[in-house]
């Protein structure tokens, strides 16, 4: 699907967003993703 | 929306949610979103479309087959609004000024994960800056 939008991915490009997908999930902590839900009123995510 | 059905995926989580910038961008050929949709699939999780990020992107593209590609992919997951969820729909529409980009962090937010954008600028009134990933 990629290669039909005229994307070529490479093991570094995988690389690099799993560098940054690991980051995101690194900084949002559980305390900070709850602030976030307070602040747009949503109820505390189930555990 | 804790309760948030990914209808046709159900064995795919939902890894990152794309707003109409990232599906743009994906719809330009952006190498930046291709990755983070490859990495996605490789690791058997979906990628979120809000349904108001399509339409939004349907302006900013200039070849919509493209967009038609992204929704059937195997890891691409539309995702609705809850009925429900109308007020926090409301108050996230309030802080970044978009519907589709309300849209697009409210379910992040509520799914756990990250908005990818090209316009990180949109969120920075959430808490913390919301949860973006910029390209």
């Amino acid at each position: 699907m990629l290669a039909e939008a005229g994307i070529t991915v490479t093991d570094e490009g995988k690389a690099r967003a799993r560098a940054a997908l690991a980051d995101a999930d690194a900084r949002w902590t559980p305390e900070r993703r709850a602030a976030l839900r307070r602040q747009i009123g949503l109820p505390p995510a189930a555990a | 929306m804790t309760d948030r059905d990914p209808h046709d995926h159900p064995d795919r989580p939902i890894r990152i949610v794309l707003d109409a910038s990232a599906i743009v961008a994906f719809s330009r050929g952006s190498i930046h979103a291709g990755e983070v949709i490859a990495e996605v699939d490789d690791e058997h999780a979906a990628v979120g479309l809000p349904v108001l990020c399509l339409v939004e992107a349907t302006r900013g593209t200039a070849d919509p087959t493209r967009l038609d590609l992204l929704v059937n992919h195997r890891a691409g997951v539309v995702l609705g609004d809850e009925p429900g969820d109308w007020r926090a729909l409301a108050a996230t529409y309030d802080i970044v000024g978009r519907l589709d980009a309300a849209a697009a962090a409210l379910a992040a937010i509520d799914l756990g994960c990250a908005v990818l954008t090209a316009q990180p600028g949109l969120y920075g009134g959430l808490a913390g800056g919301g949860p973006i990933i910029a390209i």
